[in-house]
């Protein structure tokens, strides 16, 4: 008997104990029970968010986040056209000096009126950032003419300023609110005071962060009662917990998943275009790299449709060109080589390797590691062997960085400024570390992209840029492979999501529709 | 027995130190730069170089690990790279996940095979017997994903009773626990029935059967007791190995443990994250040891008598 006692003693107690920590985790429900505009949109992403900071980050999952709390001087619509946010205009004095004004009446969650020095002060913050500094570097000063005007001076012509003012990184903080934090050494991660359509609720990390609809918001406002963006790590996890209805949207969708959502009648695949391109590069100032037949050659033996089909399951477009075709720059006007081995075998005899040679591939994920298999294969009929090496991320950028490769695949996600693409990508400043890792140095296309930077006229940029992308694919310093396709899934009741192409997403208009 | 516990705990500080000096040297072999993984691929070389002296990266190795321990002693674990936020803080908000479902998944493991194991042991070779170790030999083959992905699609796609994820209501724990618990469960309820077979043949459980003592009370106080000294060294082994973080559990279920969290760090190369989550680790593990040996001195009468 008195061991019974005992045991259920110990039982009792176990249930104690536990149920007092079941009490740690926050207690939400899982089902939706708010509809109508009140509704709470349920998000899953993949990863978490780094910081809150808008200064001390620069990664999709954070700026998911952000994006919503703060707003920024300016904005990008789904259109591509850059519009005023905070900012009710501006015009350019001349080409180092910019006037803006604020829209009036603008209030922070706190209830603090927004004003030039809050700019002012956001900015220059912006500036010391090691992570978001760089999107401002040619802002030399900023200057409040009054509360609601001022002027940006330039230490040099650039057209990035719009574009780089609609970064994430460019939020717009409470100068009174971040100067009390920043002298206490305190983060932002509970204290987000923004001016942005939703404010901050709650923080757990690792698993969500929920915001709730801003009603004083100076712009149009939500159609929700707010986000709740959960952490979901695992691509199935991340499907089933949309199946299963306790999510109603998930942004980042495994491609191995994508034709499983598809035949969901509950659920809808929405595709969009990516700015993101594959392809594989090579090192230009290394033999027989250097020799733009055998460059060419590559190019013939690189099967697009087989390279997709095995990395990434279908889900993308072939590319010929070296940008995804939703950058702004993007031109298709270029040389395409086809996939075509006899042509690949004639070119390597003409610049004299008719024996083919040895040469490795450096990669750093498996899906670019399947993509350089497909590659390797081809290669290998025309007398090319390849090895290819797999190795972590920092180690890969390392390596391609200082010029150690022949060759490696890798990619490249553009912006809405197409000078941050072209000029790590292409310029010969930029050749190594910076971005141009295929070595590649033409004056011609320096001259091209240097121009295209000074001047505020679009056309002329894009026909830069064009004729930029023209030259290097007769270079052929890439073999491109295809343009990923954006994929959000999310169930058929949900409507309004904004989606763009460099992942800036807004979720101010998902609501719910009737079935 | 005092002396004895003081002892112990006094170990702990060469451990420590063993194990920073380890894992720091290691992290600082593998290659990479942590500024440029922090940065990212668009990140200028003077963003890079001026983020490497804020870090410190610049200084002499030795020179790092003596900064990070002169931190340690006054309870400061650094900075996270990727975050920033103090890895003490990132880590104290994950830990009471983790210890909830260590807790819970011991609960269950030690519900099911204990008492799994002394049945099959005093009923050696019938069918219970052979039923049962083949669960367990089940329980430590099925890799714990696996049988994860296995529960979610039952109880959260089709039957729709729990959720698949996350740790939002009370009733999340559930299958994660589960899945972590059936995994230990094998291994304890092995533990328990070698042991208890090898006791149930010794001498005094004779004498005792033969003195009339009732075959229940002959297993529960005579057995039993002796043959939980194994079992002990078992659970504890594995409540402290788990305290570490069950990472594919988490993963699975996206538990926001402290398991996913090193994970994550060690992709991010993020090196305090990374060593602050082994020093704690190993302090919970030498922890758990402690109080197993000191559990030793209640259940088994030979190690208290030497200490007294």
């Amino acid at each position: 008997m008195k061991f019974y006692k005992k045991a259920l003693a110990l039982a009792l107690s176990t249930m104690l104990l536990g149920s007092v920590m079941v009490g740690c985790g926050a207690s939400t429900s899982t089902s939706n029970a708010v509809q109508g505009e009140d509704a709470i949109v349920r998000m899953a992403q993949s990863s978490d968010v780094i910081s809150f900071d808008p200064h001390n980050h620069n990664d999709v999952a954070s700026s998911n986040v952000t994006r919503h709390v703060f707003s920024n001087l300016i904005k990008l619509t789904t259109d591509g056209e850059f519009v005023g946010d905070l900012a009710e205009n501006w015009e350019f004095l001349d080409e180092l000096n910019v006037k803006f004004t604020l829209k009036s009446g603008v209030k922070f969650h706190n209830g603090d009126v927004l004003t030039a020095e809050d700019v002012k002060f956001s900015l220059e913050r912006q500036k010391n950032s090691s992570k978001v500094g760089h999107l401002v570097k040619m802002i030399d000063s900023v200057e409040v003419v009054d509360d609601l005007n001022f002027i940006i001076h330039m230490n040099e012509a650039s057209s990035a300023l719009i574009s780089s003012l609609a970064h994430s990184g460019g939020a717009i903080l409470n100068k009174k609110v971040v100067e009390e934090l920043d002298a206490a050494g305190k983060t932002m991660d509970s204290n987000m005071v923004g001016t942005g359509p939703y404010k901050f609720e709650s923080w757990n990390p690792g698993d969500s962060v929920s915001l709730v609809r801003n009603d004083d918001y100076f712009g149009e406002k939500p159609a929700n009662g707010g986000l709740q963006i959960r952490v979901i790590t695992e691509e199935s996890s991340r499907t089933i917990a949309l199946e299963t209805g306790e999510i109603d949207v998930i942004l980042d969708v495994a491609t191995t998943d994508a034709n499983r959502i598809r035949e969901n009648s509950e659920l809808d695949l929405v595709e969009y275009e990516s700015t993101q391109i594959e392809y594989l590069a090579m090192n230009t100032q290394k033999a027989p790299f250097d020799n733009v037949l055998v460059r060419q050659a590559i190019n013939h033996a690189v099967d697009k449709d087989s390279i997709i089909t095995v990395a990434v399951n279908g889900e993308a477009t072939p590319q010929t060109s070296y940008l995804g075709d939703g950058a702004i720059g993007y031109s298709s006007d270029v040389t395409a080589y086809d996939y075509d081995l006899e042509k690949a075998k004639a070119l390597l005899a003409e610049a004299g390797y008719a024996d083919g040679f040895e040469c490795s591939i450096y990669v750093s994920s498996d899906i670019r590691s399947r993509a350089a298999q497909v590659v390797q294969a081809a290669l290998s009929q025309i007398g090319i062997t390849v090895r290819i090496e797999q190795m972590d991320s920092g180690v890969f950028y390392d390596k391609t960085g200082s010029g150690e490769h022949d060759m490696a695949v890798t990619g490249w996600v553009a912006n809405a400024e197409p000078d941050n693409t072209f000029r790590p990508l292409f310029h010969s400043s930029n050749v190594g570390a910076g971005g141009n890792r295929t070595f590649y140095v033409n004056p011609t296309v320096d001259t091209l992209i240097d121009e295209a930077a000074a001047t505020q006229e679009m056309d002329k940029r894009l026909d830069n840029y064009a004729e930029v992308l023209r030259i290097a694919t007769d270079d052929a310093i890439f073999a491109p492979f295809y343009t990923r396709k954006g994929l959000v899934a999310k169930r058929n009741n949900v409507d309004g999501l904004e989606l763009y192409s460099i992942n800036m997403h807004r979720f101010d208009n998902v609501h719910f529709v009737q079935e | 027995m005092i002396k004895y516990v003081l002892k112990r705990a006094l170990m702990l500080i060469p451990v420590i130190i063993g194990v920073s000096f380890m894992v720091f040297f290691i992290m600082s072999l593998t290659p990479g730069d942590p500024a440029k993984i922090i940065l990212g691929d668009n990140a200028t070389p003077e963003a890079i170089e001026s983020l490497r002296e804020d870090l410190g990266l610049n200084d002499p190795l030795v020179v790092q690990y003596g900064r990070y321990m002169m931190g340690l002693v006054k309870g400061d674990l650094g900075e996270s790279y990727s975050s920033g936020r103090p890895v003490f803080t990132e880590i104290a908000s994950r830990f009471p996940y983790t210890l909830q479902l260590t807790f819970w998944g011991m609960v269950i493991a030690i519900a099911l095979s204990i008492p799994i194991g002394i049945i099959s042991a005093t009923k050696q070779y019938s069918f219970i017997d052979s039923a049962s170790m083949i669960v367990a030999l089940l329980g430590v083959s099925i890799p714990n994903f696996w049988l994860g992905l296995m529960l979610i699609i039952l109880f959260a796609l089709n039957l729709r009773i729990l959720p698949s994820g996350g740790a939002s209501t009370a009733a999340s724990i559930i299958l994660p626990a589960i899945t972590l618990g059936t995994g230990c469960a094998a291994n304890i309820t092995r533990t328990t029935r070698s042991s208890m077979l090898e006791v149930i043949r010794q001498d005094y459980i004779r004498t005792a059967k033969a003195k009339g003592v009732p075959r229940k009370k002959v297993i529960r106080k005579h057995a039993l007791k002796n043959a939980l000294i194994p079992v002990v060294t078992v659970i504890g082994l594995q409540f402290g190995s788990l305290l570490g973080g069950a990472v594919l559990t988490e993963t699975v279920f996206s538990w926001p443990g402290i398991g996913t969290y090193m994970v994550n760090s060690i992709k991010s190369k993020d090196t305090n994250a990374v060593l602050g989550c082994v020093i704690i680790f190993s302090i919970c593990f030498s922890l758990v040891n402690l109080f197993v040996d000191i559990l030793y001195g209640y259940i088994d009468p030979r190690i208290k008598s030497k200490y007294q």
